[in-house]
């Protein structure tokens, strides 16, 4: 099976972190290191960054910020406190919502994404599942959630809105959409069996 | 706070749904509570494989060669031009995340990267202190107040980017992705003056590397635009351009 271009066993046995192995060649100033991290990963970030901010020229900045954040901090990456990939996407991810937040008007976020997301990228996802066991398991996982928790998440994730945003948004109070987020995650790590 | 109430806020901190004054609450929760720091890690972990959701989309090509630069070539103060079209908010986040300790560190590393990005494969001690002129003539342009920049690209893919300071009296100019040359070819650099025949500002030999690094011979002026053309050895005999340029870059 083949991860971000790297030949990984399917068990999973003797599976290693290339990301975090190249992020820490580059927290000691390993420019190749740098290239082949941008070279595995900037697909993925940057189809994240397009997901959530949806302008192209918009996600071209922040893919530029995130990439500059990853080189400058990667000091700051602890291998014992998860994988190098994640670490990664959750700086692509927090750049992304913060462009968002800065950048767009509520006006039309509405329509943006969220809730017509949700059953638009099913879709396109389906097709690529065959090939990124990732996206195939997320998918999966999220299909199992109860309507109402996957579009908080999903609405959250993606759509960059804040939990009040999101009870506006829903209908719903805002005690409910905490909860739902916090199940809804809780129901996803069970389903993907993501590691504790 | 209690864990439940902890638990929905590490949730939603993890899923990028808390608003300032929320994830301040969030931040100061799992200092007062070590314990809790699992919690908002896991969290972090699952709301991170959503990302996954995402199609993963090529972003263009010129990008890598914009990012490996300002990467390769990171100023060492917030300050200077970059060559690239800076993001605004990279400087904020440098403020709020580099103390003075890092900012150092940061110069140093890349002082290192610059070498790394310049060919030296095994970069040690010894290569810093001996770095080449053309990186202490580089280092110096960017560290000047009036340090300017201008990019173009290269003829069949690439770009090459001029660095200058009037004050430095030096310009160096860094391309990635010139044409290869044969043995018995040189790069020549041109000043390119209003009507004036191209004025040689130095001939080079491929250092083998992808990255070529030249300190321009000569005074430029302001308005000149510099070329690079392909010369036989050691520069064009006749003291003219004997090819069309591979790169312009009007200053």
């Amino acid at each position: 099976m083949v991860i971000d271009g790297m030949d990984v066993p399917d068990d999973g046995a003797g599976t290693v972190d290339h990301v975090a192995e190249l992020l820490e060649r580059i927290a000691r100033g390993d420019h190749e290191a740098f290239a082949s991290l941008y070279d595995m990963l900037s697909s993925r970030v940057f189809g994240l960054i397009l997901r959530v901010v949806v302008d192209r020229s918009q996600s071209e900045e922040v893919l530029q910020e995130v990439f500059l954040e990853v080189w400058q901090s990667a000091a700051r990456f602890a291998p014992n406190k998860g994988q190098g990939r994640s670490w990664v996407l959750t700086i692509a991810h927090r750049r992304a919502v913060d462009r968002v937040r800065a950048s767009q008007a509520s006006v039309d976020r509405d329509i943006r994404i969220g809730f017509r997301d949700i059953d638009v990228a099913h879709d396109g996802v389906a097709e690529q599942a065959e090939l990124r066991i990732e996206s195939r398991r997320v998918t999966e996982a999220l299909t199992a959630l109860p309507e109402s928790q996957r579009e908080a998440l999903t609405l959250a994730y993606f759509g960059g809105y804040s939990q009040s945003e999101i009870a506006a948004l829903v209908g719903a109070p805002l005690g409910t959409v905490k909860t739902r987020m916090r199940d809804g995650l809780s129901r996803l790590r069970a389903e993907m069996g993501v590691a504790s | 706070m209690n864990e439940q109430e902890f638990a929905e806020l590490s949730a939603a901190s993890a899923l990028g749904a808390l608003d300032a004054e929320q994830q301040q609450a969030f931040d100061l929760a799992l200092t007062m509570h070590p314990e809790w720091r699992g919690i908002a890690e896991r969290d972090l972990e699952t709301a991170t494989a959503l990302a996954d959701y995402a199609p993963e989309v090529e972003p263009p090509a010129e990008l890598r060669h914009h990012i490996l630069t300002r990467v390769a070539l990171a100023p060492q103060t917030d300050a200077l031009p970059l060559g690239a079209t800076p993001a605004p908010s990279t400087g904020a986040i440098q403020t709020q995340s580099r103390t003075r300790w890092m900012r150092s560190m940061f110069a140093l590393a890349a002082s290192f990267v610059l070498l790394v990005a310049l060919g030296f494969t095994a970069v040690s001690i010894n290569d810093w202190v001996n770095r080449p002129p053309e990186v202490v003539a580089l280092q110096e342009v960017q560290s000047a107040p009036d340090a300017q920049s201008a990019t173009a690209q290269i003829e069949g893919g690439g770009e090459s980017t001029l660095y200058w300071a009037d004050s430095v009296g030096k310009a160096v100019i860094v391309s990635d992705g010139l044409p290869q040359i044969a043995d018995d070819q040189s790069y020549e650099l041109w000043f390119v003056r209003g009507d004036e025949s191209p004025i040689p500002a130095g001939a080079f030999a491929a250092s083998g590397q992808r990255t070529e690094t030249w300190i321009l011979d000569g005074e430029m002026e302001p308005g000149d635009t510099i070329a690079i053309t392909i010369e036989p050895a050691g520069g064009s005999p006749t003291g003219e351009p004997t090819s069309d340029a591979v790169v312009a870059i009007p200053t």
